[in-house]
């Protein structure tokens, strides 16, 4: 197994580097680059020209494409054009706030949807069951922004359990009213979050128990007598659970996507919302420092997501 | 600081879409704009001290380059107004006068203008505000290390500031330091409009040389100096700041007078929840708001919206011309719109005043002339502009040989078809439903428009192809803030500007733009005659066709005392700004 995990990390690097090549030149086909917005009756075209001298941006692709590979293996990922600030500090910045409040929404929502599955499914086509299912389809349906509006302008505005933006108070000192403010501001949006999150866990869950209820290693359990609490806990839901470990590997992935809509709404600056606003403001290091992380995590998840099935499922075996 | 402050510009109208706008577009009763007031008399008592909660709406963060000349981000300028001040103080058409905290002489015989700095400026570190942090400021606009995008034309007025910007000198010759508060400044040519705030020959701030001088000029935008613990002479300093979210502002004990607020809180408030939050009472005071919000909250019974005309207009431009080698515009001889009674029909034909008042919030509303009606008396008052006329629009085509053909369109005088291409940015329910409305018209007029490529597009498409020459389209719709000197608005439109995106060139508005710059232009009437001129000489060939003005808003809760847009009192009412008991 270990020499199937050393092959498959080795591969990733001429994967990655493609990936690099492919995002740098889609980069620049783009129309415009990061000082187009600048360009107004309020500053010199000449003054924004010289600016795209300096940068380097009328060289070649492949020259820029060179100079930047050189300065990523001096640990060095540019600077960011619209925020004038490293680019590494700056996605380690908006890195920690997404990371912490997806860790929040996975918890919570494997929290939330596991017990709910176990019971739609034990239970099945009971009015609990029915219950679950109505709960799972309607936030399934309902839109992601709707549904976040709702919760501020309740829990919010109205009732003021939770703060309503940004990722910590202003106010708040150092230590330990910190950190209760920045948990404090993410309870609302991670439940939220979990919440919408929950359908596809609840889902698998159910059907897979219903599945394995009929399997013959269950009825051959209960012909040999084993307890009915017995069969369901160590025969039906850990065969069930398969599935949704495998997904556990692409939920670490995920930790670092952000969600544009809760940055958008609560007004938390995450991930989701730097790469937008850098597309938008065609702010190249950061796209492409974001897009090679991404792609990374991807690989790794995919990876991650093997291991966790093999170590769960006997039957599966890396080879 | 009208400069930084009009860098909240927008191209081709109001680029910030936001997706969630949408939810706060309601048909309430139209309270007309001429009932905005610019300033909030509030006649309660003001308690003493306490802390104002303000809120700033935008959907994304503050970049946080603390300095003038290096920051390209509206919202920065916006959430540091409280420190960040302009030196100078002005009256309602933003001409410098005495009394700010510094004062400007302009001598133009012996080309020179004087800044001396008020004894009572200092920095919120407790050191004086001196002529050597004036001199630092050009140096960080001039040097090509700092990245600064705010160099300009203007400012290589200024003696040896050319040399100093191609590295040629160590230091700006032109910069002469007469004592710790003077600062005589040495022109190689004198301008017209150097009086003005914004016009650009003179910076309005300062940078703390003292603080600054150990950072290189290439560090200083990334720098915990400039975007951490800042210093300021304004009233206000930073206390403490969540990046890009938050700032809590604090009395500058050195500032001329004490402020009689102990805190100013200023928060980032996204456009979806920025409504509900300001009638809820989470806010004293929203700033940055949209028409959008503006209504949704206009009739809530704790707040008042104050409001001013705008620095801005919107218009629709035709492409007559491209751009030649070397940068400059040219006509364009086969450019189907090379037609005056084309382009005037064109305008005719729409009913901008209806739009207006169906989508505008009675916030925006026809403009006469392309100079905006905030700059008061430099706007041509007697200019009509375009008011609907379908009628006459109609003859104009009719007279001018453009024939109606079966299908109801008409063709080319010289019998070819006639299609129109737009070019229009993404952007707000509003503007798109006026867009449909337009095309409309000029189907009933006979004119078919299409839109390039059958779609609207993302900013940077139109910008390429407005600042490259493209003939990819015919008339496009856009919308510019100004700075505060009226004039800039005329020469946008020069043959030299890349600002010029019809590239339209003709030998009298060439001329009549010199004239605004010329030796009889430093008289102020002279001036303003031949800017009436240009303005109707622009309504009459219809290149660009002036489409709105519109009003800047805020909402202020009942509880604050002393709130005010007056341009005069810019710069220093925050000291006056409290809370009733």
């Amino acid at each position: 197994m270990a020499k199937t995990i050393i092959r498959r990390l080795l591969i990733m690097i001429p994967e990655l580097v493609i990936l690099s090549i492919l995002v740098f030149m889609l980069a620049k086909l783009m129309p415009g680059d990061p000082f187009t917005g600048l360009l107004t009756p309020q500053t010199s075209a000449e003054q924004i020209h010289q600016l795209k001298v300096q940068a380097g941006l009328y060289d070649p692709w492949y020259v820029q494409y060179w100079h930047w590979i050189v300065r990523m293996f001096h640990g060095d990922l540019g600077m960011s054009y619209q925020f004038k600030s490293p680019v590494a500090s700056l996605i380690a910045e908006r890195a920690t706030n997404t990371l912490w409040l997806s860790l929040l929404t996975v918890i919570l929502s494997y929290a939330i949807a596991i017990p709910l599955g176990v019971v739609a499914g034990r239970y099945e086509n009971s009015k609990k069951d029915k219950l679950i299912q109505f709960y799972s389809f309607v936030v399934y349906a309902i839109p992601a922004f709707v549904f976040y509006l709702l919760g501020v302008y309740i829990f919010g505005y109205k009732l003021h359990w939770f703060p309503t933006s940004g990722s910590v108070s202003v106010n708040a000192e150092e230590g330990m009213s910190y950190l209760f403010s920045r948990i404090d501001h993410m309870i609302l949006p991670a439940v939220l979050m979990a919440l919408l999150s929950t359908t596809s866990i609840i889902q698998y869950l159910r059907s897979e128990i219903i599945d394995n209820t009929n399997q013959d290693f269950v009825k051959t359990a209960r012909a040999k007598g084993v307890s009915e609490r017995s069969v369901f806990w160590k025969h039906i839901l850990r065969n069930s659970l398969l599935p949704i470990a495998a997904f556990f590997g692409y939920s670490i992935t995920g930790l670092l996507g952000g969600s544009i809509f809760v940055e958008t709404i609560f007004g938390y600056p995450g991930m989701g919302l730097l790469f937008m606003d850098s597309i938008g403001s065609r702010d190249y290091s950061v796209i492409t420092a974001l897009v090679m992380l991404y792609g990374a995590l991807n690989l790794l998840g995919t990876l991650l997501s093997d291991i966790v099935l093999s170590i769960v499922d006997p039957r599966v075996r890396i080879e | 600081m009208n400069k930084t402050r009009s860098a909240k510009w927008m191209v081709t109208a109001l680029t910030t879409v936001t997706i969630l706008g949408g939810l706060y577009l309601s048909s309430t009763t139209i309270k007309a704009a001429q009932d905005l007031k610019t300033e909030y008399k509030n006649t309660a008592p003001a308690k003493k001290g306490g802390t104002l909660k303000v809120g700033y709406v935008n959907d994304g963060s503050f970049k946080g380059v603390f300095s003038p000349e290096l920051s390209n981000d509206a919202a920065t300028t916006d959430v540091s107004q409280f420190g960040q001040v302009g030196l100078f103080n002005t009256d309602k058409n933003y001409k410098i006068k005495k009394g700010g905290l510094a004062d400007l002489d302009i001598d133009n015989e012996a080309k020179t203008a004087t800044v001396k700095i008020s004894d009572k400026t200092n920095w919120s570190d407790g050191q004086p505000v001196v002529a050597r942090d004036l001199v630092f400021a050009y140096e960080i606009l001039a040097n090509k290390e700092s990245g600064s995008a705010r160099y300009s034309d203007e400012l290589a007025h200024i003696e040896g500031m050319e040399e100093y910007h191609d590295g040629q000198a160590d230091s700006i010759s032109g910069l002469e330091i007469k004592d710790d508060k003077t600062l005589v400044i040495h022109f190689k040519e004198m301008a017209p409009t150097m009086q003005t705030s914004g016009a650009g020959y003179i910076w309005e701030y300062a940078e703390p040389y003292h603080y600054l001088k150990d950072v290189a000029m290439k560090d200083l935008a990334s720098s915990d100096k400039v975007r951490k613990k800042p210093l300021f002479y304004g009233p206000f300093k930073i206390k403490k700041m969540v990046r890009g979210e938050s700032i809590e502002w604090v009395p500058n004990t050195y500032y001329k007078s004490k402020p009689k607020l102990d805190k100013i809180t200023v928060e980032t408030v996204g456009t979806s929840q920025a409504a509900t939050a300001i009638k809820a009472g989470k806010y004293d005071v929203l700033l940055n708001q949209t028409p959008d919000i503006y209504n949704s909250v206009k009739d809530n019974k704790d707040t008042v919206e104050l409001g001013k005309k705008m620095l801005y207009y919107s218009y629709m431009g035709f492409r007559v011309g491209t751009v030649d080698k070397d940068g400059n515009s040219v006509m364009d001889k086969s450019a189907v719109t090379n037609d005056r009674a084309l382009r005037q029909a064109l305008a005719y034909a729409m009913n901008i005043d209806q739009v207006q008042e169906k989508f505008g919030y009675g916030l925006s509303y026809r403009a006469n002339t392309v100079v905006p009606e905030a700059f008061g008396k430099w706007n041509d008052k007697d200019a009509k502009g375009f008011k609907y006329n379908m009628k006459k629009a109609k003859a104009l085509l009719d007279k001018a040989g453009y024939k109606v053909q079966k299908d109801g369109y008409r063709t080319r005088p010289n019998g070819k078809k006639l299609t129109l291409t737009l070019l229009a940015n993404k952007s707000t329910k509003n503007f798109e439903a006026s867009l449909t409305n337009y095309i409309q018209k000029w189907k009933e007029l006979g004119v078919r428009v299409k839109l390039m490529n059958g779609r609207l597009q993302e900013f940077n498409t139109t910008t390429e192809k407005l600042l490259s020459g493209s003939k990819d389209f015919d008339i496009w719709l856009g919308a510019w803030s100004t700075s505060s000197e009226p004039t800039d608005v005329a020469r946008t439109y020069s043959a030299s500007s890349a600002y010029n995106m019809g590239h339209f060139v003709t030998k009298e508005n060439t001329e009549l733009i010199n004239s605004l710059s010329s030796k009889e232009a430093f008289d102020e009437n002279y001036r303003r005659e031949q800017f009436y001129k240009w303005q109707e000489y622009m309504n009459k060939e219809a290149y660009i066709v002036p489409v709105s003005f519109t009003h800047d808003t805020i909402t202020v809760s009942k509880k604050v005392k002393g709130m005010t847009l007056d341009v005069t009192k810019a710069n220093d009412f925050w000291k006056d700004v409290a809370l009733t008991k």
